[in-house]
């Protein structure tokens, strides 16, 4: 009893095991394990505060777009403001921005799924 | 009992200042999430003189609640992997390659002015990508998008109510309008108030998201889906009584059964006998989980825990984690009615996890689906 004190933790060991290069078994603890039960794996949400933004895009060399109104929402094109902006990730070597339009959102979370970018 | 409520009572008796440190160790170890969500209000206090503390608002208030959340979920789902968030700032010194790495997103917060806006849009971006993620692999994009959603509407409920209007003029609402989605989510409404949509609806996703098929994406598992959601909502809309519905789901990749035991006539003659012979019977026809349901009175959990007992002894089934007392709306001459449920999960050690390329041919022959 001493070895397994979670109950189902038993099972959990048979249900991690991979079957050949399937990786959808080993998926189930794949980030860094829990060391106590009260602890939880934690996904990181890499974030920018307003404070930062401008500073950020300046680093990245497109604040000035960003003021002239040139930046255009990777989805529907809409013009990226400071009001409206939602995200920003690399794709093919180029920064693609999203503006805060449900659709657009749900159009990142969809990519985000697919794994075609990551938290 | 929350953090706060301990702190109240342990104050009432005063402390030591060594008592005052053990209890501050004792809330930071147990009730983290809880301590980050009220520590939003020092850190409102902070930023007057260090405006850096903004941020700490900000954070802190999102990961509070969403791990306080997922943490939930866990008391509700059997074998659930809580994931929290981390909320982490782009920094002066990291380079774009850093923040950007492995094609990373970087999320754009506002003042804590609008934290419910943060708020909103965060969480909605950790559920999709992170609740259930093994099982969305298996499912249907519409499927997803309204399991999502009503995720979400049950976060921002118990976590932070004042939000729910933000959520629902900018993510609710529009996706009300689309057919199918909306029509989901109103079923997984009916789920919800029997109390099943957790205990029961993502408990299955979950065990669906621990199996294996050679074929990743398969167009049978989401029309079963689809038929086991209708499944689980006649069930729901039934009348106390009823008992002409289908009590199992016998798909493919959904074997389950629902097992009401509530009459008081035959609980009172205490015979266990005929129900661990139908949970035979069930077995026998591949059955892999029984959700044992009933009301809470300590008669009837009496009654559940001998038949729960008995199975477990013969070696049928096992008992799958702890069982669970909730609230139940159930329709009571044609109004729902609360009733205090109790419902344990009995699980086939021996149900299937890896469906290979031959034992999916094996059963998906059309003889099979004519006699499940």
């Amino acid at each position: 009893m001493l070895e397994w004190p979670i109950r189902r933790a038993w099972r959990a060991r048979v249900a991690l095991a991979t079957v050949g290069s399937n990786p959808t078994l080993s998926a189930g603890r794949n980030k860094k394990q829990a060391s106590t039960r009260n602890e939880v794996n934690k996904e990181v949400i890499k974030a920018v505060h307003d404070q930062d933004v401008e500073k950020l895009f300046e680093r990245l060399g497109i604040l000035r777009k960003l003021k002239e109104g040139k930046l255009k929402c990777k989805f529907c094109k809409a013009t990226i403001t400071s009001e409206n902006l939602h995200s920003l990730f690399p794709q093919s070597g180029a920064i693609k921005v999203v503006c805060d339009k449900i659709e657009c959102v749900k159009e990142l979370s969809n990519l985000l799924r697919e794994g075609k970018i990551s938290l | 009992m929350s953090a706060l409520d301990i702190f109240i009572a342990v104050l009432k008796y005063g402390l030591s200042p060594v008592g005052f440190i053990i209890l501050g160790i004792f809330l930071a170890l147990h009730y983290q999430e809880e301590i980050q969500k009220w520590s939003v209000l020092f850190w409102k206090f902070v930023r007057f003189f260090w405006k850096k503390a903004e941020k700490k608002i900000v954070s802190n208030d999102i990961e509070g609640r969403v791990n306080e959340f997922t943490k939930s979920l866990k008391k509700e789902v059997t074998n659930f992997e809580p994931v929290g968030v981390q909320v982490q700032w782009v920094e002066e010194g990291e380079s774009p390659s850093e923040f950007f790495s492995n094609g990373r997103l970087i999320i754009r917060m506002r003042e804590h002015r609008d934290q419910n806006k943060n708020f909103v849009y965060a969480s909605m971006v950790f559920v999709s990508k992170v609740v259930l993620m093994k099982a969305k692999k298996y499912i249907s994009k519409t499927q997803k998008e309204s399991i999502d959603l009503f995720i979400g509407k049950k976060l921002f409920e118990r976590e932070k109510p004042q939000v729910i209007d933000r959520f629902f003029e900018d993510f609710f609402s529009p996706k009300m309008e689309s057919g199918r989605v909306a029509e989901l989510v109103e079923k997984y409404n009916i789920i919800d108030k029997a109390g099943l949509f957790f205990p029961l609806l993502v408990q299955e996703l979950t065990f669906l998201g621990e199996k294996v098929f050679w074929r990743r994406r398969n167009d049978r598992i989401i029309s079963e889906f689809a038929n086991f959601i209708d499944f689980l909502e006649d069930y729901a809309s039934r009348e106390i009584g009823e008992e002409e519905l289908p009590k199992n789901f016998e798909g493919i990749y959904y074997r389950c059964g629902i097992m009401i035991i509530a009459r008081a006539y035959k609980r009172e003659l205490g015979d266990v006998g005929p129900y661990t012979k139908y949970i035979s019977g069930l077995i026998e026809r591949r059955i892999d989980n029984i959700y044992i349901i009933g009301p809470a009175h300590k008669t009837n959990v009496g009654f559940i825990n001998q038949i729960v007992g008995k199975v477990e002894q013969e070696g049928i089934l096992e008992r799958y984690a702890e069982s669970r007392r909730y609230k139940a709306e159930i329709m009571f001459g044609g109004k729902r009615r609360a009733i205090d449920s109790y419902l344990v999960l009995l699980r086939n050690p021996n149900a299937v996890k890896y469906f290979d390329k031959e034992y999916e041919k094996e059963f998906i022959q059309p003889s099979f689906l004519e006699n499940s």
